[in-house]
C-alpha cells in the first residue's frame, strides 16, 4: 500500500514538474497533416489515435504544426513511434522518418527500431522563442508512424503505461477532466457502417432524435473508399421486402472490391444522412467509454481522433454498431469471440472442439499501368518471396486477408501491419526480382487500405443467439426481420498459402452453404444484459458459422434498418429493446412492413447480391 | 428472298422442305423442355459438318427457317460414347440450338432414355435438371476433366481399374449435376458447348449484312436481337445504319436485352457527343439502373459537355431522373459550367430547394470544385 501511494506520489509530482516545463503536442493533432494519414484504429489499445506515412513506397509530404512551449531554452525531445515490421524482422525496420524542429532535423532516423510502441529519444534542441515550428518529414513511405512528440526541460521519460499515459496526456494537454457535454438524445447509434447509417436513418426518419458517431471523417466502414468492401446480398427480398430501402438509396450504384474510390459514393452517405434533421452526426470521434447505472448504460464517451475532445452522449437507448461490439463489451454485455464447439449448439459446420479461429481482416489493394517505367523499392522484412511462392496479381481484394490465428482486436495493428508487409514484399518482388517483372515495369502501386476490413470478433449475446440450423432448416421466428441471403460464407487460410506460409497465411479461400432467404429475429438485434443496447452488424446475437451468412453489408444495413426501427417504438413507450419485443411486437412488424424509404426508386444495386438460394425446408 | 441468296452464297446446302418425318423423328420424346422442337413448322435446311472430333454423330446441322428465312432453331442428332475408366455406354439424342446459336433444348429416343450409373433410367425431373444444367454456359463443369468428377477412394489403389459406379461425385458437384450421372451431364455439357456450336456460329457468322441484322433485330425475339448487338458491336461497318435501333432497345422491359443495348455504348461508340445526347434524351424512358449505368459511363469517359450536364439537371429537377443519381451527375460538373445562366439557375434551385439530400450535395459540389 505504501508504495502504491510512494508510486502515485512521484507520479503526480512528474506531472506537475512536466506541465511546467514541458509540451506534449498529439500527431494527429498537426494542423498540417501533408500526405500523413490519422489513424485512429488501435486507439483502444494505445489510448490514442497516430499519423502514419501511407506512400506506399513514395515519401509523403511532411505534417506540420506550430506551438507554444512554456519558455525558451534548451528541451530534450521524445518521440512516441516504434518499428512496425519488427514482429517479422529483428532489422532496422522500413518506417523511416525524422523530426524537424524550426526547420532543422533534429537526432537520428526514427521510426527504424523498437517492437512496441515506446518513448524514443530525438536528442535536444535549443528553442529561442515561444513559438516553435515542428514538422514529420517521412523518408520512405513506408508507414511510419507517430503517435506524440514531447519536449521537456526535465530529464523524465513519459510514461508508457497506458492508465498512466491517458492521465499525463490530460494533464499535458491541458483537457477538462469531465468530457464536454454532447447533448441528449433518444438514440445513440456509434458506429457509421452500413448497420449504423441504416439504424440512424431509420430512427430519424421515424421520428426520433439521433446522435450518429463515427471514428472516421468518413462514413460507410467497410464500404467506404476507405476500405472498398462492396455491399453484397439482397436487399428488399422476401419475406420482408419493405426493409432495405435505406441501403438502396444510400448504397453505391457499381459493384466491385478494391475499385477506385469514387465507387463507393462516400459523398452519398454522407448527403443522406446530413440530410436528415433528426440526426447529429458526430465524425471523427471514437466511442471508447460508458457509464452505467445498474445494467443500463446511461452515457458513452467519445474521443475526437484529431483534437482529442472527449464529449458525452446521454440517451435512454444506444446502439453498437462498431463492428467489434465496443460498447457492448465495455458495458459488460455478455459477448463471444472465435468458434463454438459443435455441442455447445449441434451445428453440423462447427469444430468438434471450440477454438480461437475467427474470419481475418482484407488489406485491399491495386496497382495501375502508367505510361512509363516506374521503381518500386526493395522491400523484404521477414517475409520472404519468390518465383514459386509470389502471387503474381496487380490487384488483391477480399482474398487477401491476414490474422485469422490472431485476436482481431487486442492484435488488430499486428494484423493490419502483417497485410501491409505482404502487400509490399510481395510487390517488390514482382517490380524486381520476378521472372515476369517485365510485365510490371510500367505498373505502379496506386492504392493500399491501411484501414483494414475486419470480418469478425466479438459478437454479443442477445436474447436469440441464431445457429445454423435455424438458417438451413428454415426455423423462422415470430419476431422474423432484416432477411438475410448471403450463403453461409466461412473463410479459412487458403491451403495453397499455408504451404508457403504455415501459421502466417495471408491469403484466404471460402466455404460456402446455401441458404433460403432467412428473417433473422429481432432478438438477435439486442443485448442480453444491458438492459438498452441494441446491435447491428457483424456484431450481433449469433454462432460464428451464422455470422457467415449475416456478415455482408446489405444484410447488416438493414439489420440497422430495424433497430432504428425499434428504437423509435421504445422512445415512443419509454420501454426498452426487450420490451419492444415482449410488448410492442405488432407495431415493430408494421414498420418493417411499411419500410422508411424516402424516395421511391427501383433496385439500383444490381451487383453481388450472392449465388442462387438454398432449399426452403 | 433472303433464302435464294442463301443458296446462291452456299451451294452446299441442300434445301429440304419437310412436311412430315423425313428424318424419322417422330419417336423422340420431349426431354424436359416442355416443347416438341421437331415438331415446329418450317423448312429445315442441312448443313453438311465435318466433324472429325465425333464421327459417329450425325455429319450435318439442320437448322430450322421460317418464311422470311430466319433461323428458327439449329439441331444435330448425336450418338456418342460416355465413358467411364474406360468402360463406355452409347447415349443417342437431339441437341437444338435457338437461331442465335445458344443451347435450346434436347429430346432423346423414347426407346433409348438416358440412363444413371446404376442402371437407372433418368426420370422426368432428372432431364429437368439435365436441362438447367446445359443451360448455364458458365457451368462449373466447363472447366473440369472427366478425371476430375469423382473422388477416388483411396482403397482403390489404380485408378485406371476404377468402377466409376463406387466412386463419390466430388461435393462440390453434387449440386449441378444429375445425381448417379456426372459423367453423362459432362459429356452432354460439352457436347452443346463445343465444334457444333462453333459451327452454328460460323454458319451465322457467314450471313451477316444490313438485311440479316435488320431482320434479326426486327425478330422480337430476345436473343436474336441480342446477337444483332453483338454482331454489330464486332463490325463497326454497320454503327451507323444500327446505333438508333439498339438504343432503342435500351427501353425494353427485358433486363437483358436491355443491358447488352446499353453495353453497346461503350468507349469509342460513347466518345461521340451527338451520341451521348441522344442517350441522354432518352433517359427518362430507361429503367433507374440503366439510367445509372449510363451515368458512371459518361464519367468514366471522360465527363460530358454543359448541354448534357444541363439535361441532366433538368431531368433531375422534373423527378424523370432520380435524386439519388445527382451525386453521380455531380461527378460530371465542371466549374466553367456555371457559365451558363440556366445551369446556374437550375443550381441555385438545387441550394434553395425542399431537398435537404439535394441542398447538402449541391452546397458540397459548388464548395469543393
Amino acid at each position: 500500500m505504501k508504495y502504491t501511494f510512494l508510486l502515485a506520489f512521484v507520479f503526480c509530482t512528474f506531472l506537475l514538474s512536466a506541465q511546467k516545463n514541458s509540451v506534449l503536442v498529439e500527431a494527429e493533432s498537426f494542423s498540417e497533416k501533408g500526405g500523413w494519414v490519422v489513424d485512429q484504429q488501435f486507439m483502444d489499445l494505445m489510448g490514442s489515435s497516430y499519423l502514419m506515412a501511407h506512400g506506399m513506397g513514395v515519401p509523403v509530404a511532411d505534417a506540420k504544426a506550430t506551438v507554444s512551449v512554456p519558455s525558451v531554452g534548451e528541451y530534450k525531445v521524445f518521440v512516441r513511434t516504434f518499428n512496425w515490421t519488427s514482429p517479422w524482422y529483428k532489422g532496422e525496420g522500413p518506417g523511416q522518418f525524422r523530426i524537424i524542429i524550426n526547420g532543422n532535423p533534429v537526432g537520428d532516423v526514427l521510426g527504424n527500431s523498437g517492437s512496441v510502441w515506446i518513448w524514443q529519444s530525438a536528442g535536444k534542441v535549443n528553442i529561442p522563442n515561444n513559438k516553435v515550428t515542428l514538422s514529420l518529414h517521412d523518408l520512405t513511405g513506408f508507414n511510419g508512424r507517430v503517435d506524440a512528440i514531447y519536449l521537456t526541460k526535465g530529464e523524465e521519460i513519459p510514461p508508457s503505461d497506458l492508465a498512466e499515459l491517458t492521465s499525463f496526456r490530460k494533464k499535458l494537454l491541458d483537457m477538462p477532466e469531465k468530457p464536454k457535454d454532447a447533448g441528449e438524445f433518444d438514440l445513440v447509434v456509434i458506429g457509421g457502417g452500413m448497420a449504423g447509417i441504416g439504424a440512424a436513418i431509420s430512427g430519424a426518419r421515424l421520428g426520433i432524435k439521433v446522435a450518429l458517431i463515427q471514428d472516421r471523417p468518413v462514413l460507410g466502414g467497410n464500404n467506404s473508399s476507405e476500405v472498398r468492401v462492396h455491399l453484397g446480398g439482397r436487399a428488399m427480398v422476401e419475406p420482408n421486402p419493405a426493409l432495405g430501402k435505406i441501403v438502396n438509396e444510400i448504397g453505391p450504384t457499381k459493384g466491385g472490391n478494391a475499385q477506385p474510390a469514387a465507387y463507393y459514393e462516400d459523398d452519398k452517405k454522407m448527403s443522406m444522412v446530413l440530410a436528415e434533421e433528426n440526426i447529429t452526426l458526430f465524425a471523427s470521434c471514437r466511442a471508447f467509454a460508458v457509464k452505467m447505472e445498474g445494467s443500463r448504460i446511461t452515457q458513452v464517451i467519445a474521443k475526437n481522433i484529431e483534437t482529442s475532445e472527449e464529449l458525452a452522449f446521454s440517451a435512454p437507448l444506444f446502439a453498437d454498431c462498431t463492428g467489434d461490439g465496443t460498447i457492448g463489451y465495455l458495458a459488460g454485455a455478455d459477448f463471444a469471440m472465435g468458434r463454438e464447439g459443435r455441442n455447445e449448439y449441434g451445428e453440423p459446420s462447427a469444430p468438434e472442439v471450440a477454438d480461437d479461429l475467427t474470419m481475418g481482416a482484407s488489406v485491399q489493394w491495386y496497382s495501375v499501368e502508367g505510361e512509363n517505367a516506374s521503381v518500386f523499392p526493395e522491400f523484404e522484412y521477414g517475409v520472404d518471396f519468390n518465383e514459386e511462392n509470389s502471387q503474381q496479381v496487380t490487384m488483391g481484394e477480399w482474398t487477401w486477408e491476414t490474422g485469422m490465428n490472431y485476436d482481431q482486436i487486442s492484435e488488430f495493428e499486428r494484423i493490419r501491419d502483417y497485410g501491409l508487409l505482404v502487400v509490399y514484399s510481395n510487390w517488390s518482388f514482382l517490380k524486381n526480382h520476378s521472372s515476369e517483372k517485365a510485365k510490371y515495369q510500367n505498373r505502379k502501386l496506386d492504392w493500399v487500405a491501411y484501414v483494414a476490413g475486419k470480418r469478425e470478433s466479438r459478437r454479443l449475446m442477445g436474447d436469440l443467439i441464431l445457429r445454423e440450423q435455424d438458417l438451413t432448416d428454415y426455423v423462422v421466428y415470430p419476431d422474423g426481420s432484416a432477411p438475410t441471403s448471403w450463403t453461409i460464407d466461412l473463410h479459412y487460410p487458403d491451403p495453397e498459402n499455408t504451404k508457403y506460409f504455415p501459421g502466417s497465411e495471408f491469403k484466404s479461400i471460402a466455404v460456402h452453404k446455401k441458404v433460403h432467404l432467412y428473417p433473422i429475429p429481432y432478438r438477435c438485434f439486442y443485448s442480453r444484459n444491458v438492459d438498452n443496447l441494441f446491435m447491428a452488424g457483424r456484431n450481433i446475437s449469433v454462432t460464428h458459422v451464422a455470422l457467415g451468412t449475416v456478415r455482408v453489408m446489405r444484410t447488416t444495413g438493414m439489420m440497422g434498418e430495424v433497430v432504428g426501427m425499434a428504437a423509435s417504438i421504445a422512445a415512443e413507450h419509454n420501454t426498452n429493446p426487450r420490451g419492444v419485443y415482449e410488448y410492442y411486437l405488432g407495431e415493430l412488424k408494421s414498420l418493417i412492413d411499411t419500410g422508411v424509404g424516402k424516395y421511391d426508386m427501383g433496385n439500383v444495386q444490381k451487383y453481388n447480391m450472392g449465388s442462387t438460394l438454398g432449399p426452403r425446408k | 428472298m433472303f433464302g435464294r441468296t442463301l443458296i446462291r452464297k452456299n451451294l452446299w446446302i441442300l434445301v429440304v422442305i419437310l412436311s412430315g418425318g423425313l428424318f424419322c423423328l417422330s419417336h423422340y420424346k420431349v426431354g424436359s423442355t416442355q416443347e416438341n422442337f421437331l415438331d415446329w413448322e418450317g423448312t429445315r435446311v442441312l448443313h453438311p459438318f465435318n466433324d472429325t472430333s465425333d464421327a459417329s454423330s450425325d455429319q450435318q446441322i439442320i437448322e430450322l427457317q421460317g418464311d422470311n428465312g430466319m433461323p428458327l432453331w439449329f439441331a444435330r442428332h448425336f450418338f456418342k460414347d460416355v465413358c467411364i475408366s474406360g468402360k463406355c455406354k452409347m447415349i443417342r439424342l437431339w441437341l437444338f440450338w435457338d437461331g442465335a446459336g445458344n443451347y435450346l433444348g434436347f429430346q432423346v429416343p423414347d426407346n433409348e432414355p438416358l440412363t444413371k450409373s446404376d442402371h437407372t433410367i433418368f426420370e422426368p425431373q432428372d432431364y429437368q435438371k439435365l436441362d438447367k444444367i446445359l443451360k448455364d454456359r458458365s457451368s462449373i463443369l466447363k472447366n473440369l476433366k472427366q478425371e476430375d468428377l469423382v473422388i477416388i477412394p483411396d482403397s482403390i489403389k489404380n485408378p485406371y481399374e476404377l468402377d466409376g459406379y463406387t466412386a463419390a461425385t466430388q461435393p462440390a458437384l453434387a449440386e449441378v449435376v444429375v445425381k448417379d450421372a456426372v459423367y453423362s451431364c459432362h459429356t452432354i455439357w460439352h457436347t452443346v458447348y463445343g465444334p457444333t456450336q462453333q459451327e452454328i456460329f460460323r454458319l451465322l457468322d457467314e450471313r451477316i449484312d444490313a438485311v440479316f441484322l435488320t431482320q434479326m433485330l426486327d425478330s422480337n425475339k430476345p436473343e436474336k436481337i441480342i446477337w444483332a448487338i453483338e454482331t454489330v458491336k464486332q463490325h463497326p461497318e454497320y454503327h451507323e445504319t444500327f446505333y438508333p435501333r439498339i438504343l432503342s432497345f435500351i427501353k425494353s422491359e427485358d433486363e437483358i436485352m436491355a443491358e447488352k443495348a446499353l453495353d453497346y455504348f461503350r468507349k469509342k461508340v460513347l466518345k461521340d457527343e451527338q451520341i451521348q445526347k441522344q442517350l441522354v434524351d432518352e433517359m427518362p424512358f430507361f429503367s433507374t439502373s440503366a439510367n445509372v449505368e449510363l451515368i458512371w459511363r459518361l464519367i468514366e469517359n471522360g465527363g460530358v459537355s454543359e448541354e448534357i450536364f444541363r439535361q441532366l439537371l433538368l431531368f433531375v429537377n422534373e423527378g424523370k431522373l432520380q435524386v439519388t443519381s445527382l451525386n453521380l451527375v455531380y461527378q460530371l460538373y465542371q466549374p466553367e459550367f456555371l457559365e451558363n445562366k440556366e445551369t446556374e439557375t437550375l443550381l441555385n434551385n438545387f441550394l434553395n430547394g425542399d431537398d435537404a439530400y439535394v441542398r447538402t450535395l449541391t452546397q458540397k459540389v459548388l464548395k469543393t470544385k
